[in-house]
């Protein structure tokens, strides 16, 4: 689970590839030969990810643009970052100043 | 975040930039034909490919052999002696819904595999697709490409396609240039006979006897007759050669005899070749037509008595 205020950016890995339409984004992660999609608050998720927004930001912008209580929009990017570091998709990138 | 059903137009582009990055991690070069990239180029309209095609320099079992470990499977194909080689490994992945295609040669560039590919890799481009950078050939090789791959079939796709070789090339001065020079370059003047002459360009076969007939028959069997492609190699070429293409043609249908050689990769069996016997007679008697029309039998001189 997250902590509070975690400041941790992420990044895809290298050989990622990626296919972005209006509707939802499509993963294909550097070792494995099956995509996963990602649609709705995952989609949302990805391009909160995707400015630079750490993994608190990404919390913040996942309670601006859904009407979900504080607690399930932890854990839904606490689980998003968990699966798709576990696709091989992310990396941790640093931390916001 | 799902595992869901991927539409056949985002599966065609993952699957050029899936090719790419494990050609890359090998250090295998490739250029990504037709497809997207005709659309990336301007030359394309909007129809979505069933597969992503390739073309790879030299190591495509290498290639292939690294798409199988992510769960890619080879198409079978017929043992049947060809007249025209094989040029492609087909690969299929059952949750994919769209084929990889990897061309060792494109048929109709008669220059060579080794020399076709320097040729186009000359002159590459760069085109993105699922995120990644993916080397393509130039728009006028493109063109060539698409022109060869049209020639060679008769629906009306291939008629379409040819409509947009001929619009682009009617409209773009330089990219005419540049086609005629790269058909010239590649020897595949007499493959695209037709766009040259529709063009106004002077047109003059570069194939040898050989290379004409061996085009002449793959374009005959619409590209892909198997049915013809064992005719031709049976009834065509010197008698050592027949004798062999007859012994494959044996062998090839005692083993598709064996229902688990006429496994589709649905699952289903093809019904074996004797109960289709009447569309591959049929295949070989429009084929045959189709080869007459561009070689037409001398008539035969009327001899006077003295």
């Amino acid at each position: 689970m997250l902590e509070e205020g975690d400041s941790t950016v992420w990044r895809p890995r290298d050989g990622v590839l990626l296919l972005a339409s209006s509707t939802r984004v499509v993963l294909l992660g550097p070792e494995s030969g099956q995509p996963i999609v990602l649609e709705g608050v995952a989609k949302a998720i990805w391009h909160a990810l995707g400015r630079g927004n750490s993994s608190a930001g990404v919390v913040a912008t996942v309670l601006r643009e859904f009407d979900v209580p504080d607690d399930i929009a932890v854990a839904e990017v606490s689980t998003f970052l968990h699966s798709l570091r576990e696709h091989g998709i992310l990396m941790a990138a640093g931390t916001t100043a | 975040m799902t595992e869901v059903e991927l539409a056949r137009g985002e599966a065609v582009e993952l699957a050029y930039g899936l090719v790419a990055r494990e050609a890359e991690r090998a250090g295998v070069r490739v250029l990504a034909l037709k497809g997207p990239v005709l659309q990336l180029q301007g030359i394309g309209d909007h129809r979505v490919s069933t597969d992503a095609d390739l073309l790879v320099d030299g190591a495509v079992d290498e290639l292939a052999e690294r798409l199988i470990a992510l769960g890619w499977k080879k198409r079978p194909i017929s043992e049947v002696v060809r007249v025209y080689p094989e040029h492609s490994v087909e690969l299929f992945h059952p949750r994919w819904p769209c084929d990889i295609d990897l061309h060792r040669f494109y048929p109709g560039l008669f220059v060579g595999p080794e020399k076709a590919f320097e040729l186009l890799w000359a002159e590459r481009v760069t085109v993105i697709l699922a995120g990644r950078e993916v080397d393509a050939p130039s728009p006028a090789a493109q063109l060539l490409i698409l022109a060869a791959h049209a020639l060679r079939g008769r629906g009306g796709r291939a008629k379409h396609d040819l409509n947009l070789v001929l619009a682009k090339l009617r409209s773009d001065e330089a990219t005419r240039r540049d086609f005629e020079r790269i058909a010239t370059e590649a020897r595949s003047r007499y493959v695209v006979g037709d766009v040259l002459s529709a063009l106004g360009c002077d047109y003059s076969t570069d194939l040898s006897p050989g290379e004409q007939d061996a085009w002449d028959r793959l374009v005959a069997g619409n590209g892909t007759s198997t049915a013809y492609h064992a005719y031709s190699s049976v009834v065509s070429g010197p008698w050592r050669v027949r004798v062999r293409a007859g012994a494959s043609l044996l062998r090839a249908a005692i083993v598709s005899a064996r229902p688990e050689s006429r496994r589709l990769p649905d699952g289903s069996l093809r019904p074996p070749w004797w109960r289709r016997l009447g569309p591959l007679l049929h295949d070989v008697t429009l084929a045959r037509h189709e080869y007459a029309s561009r070689h037409p039998r001398p008539k035969p001189r009327n001899w006077k008595r003295n």
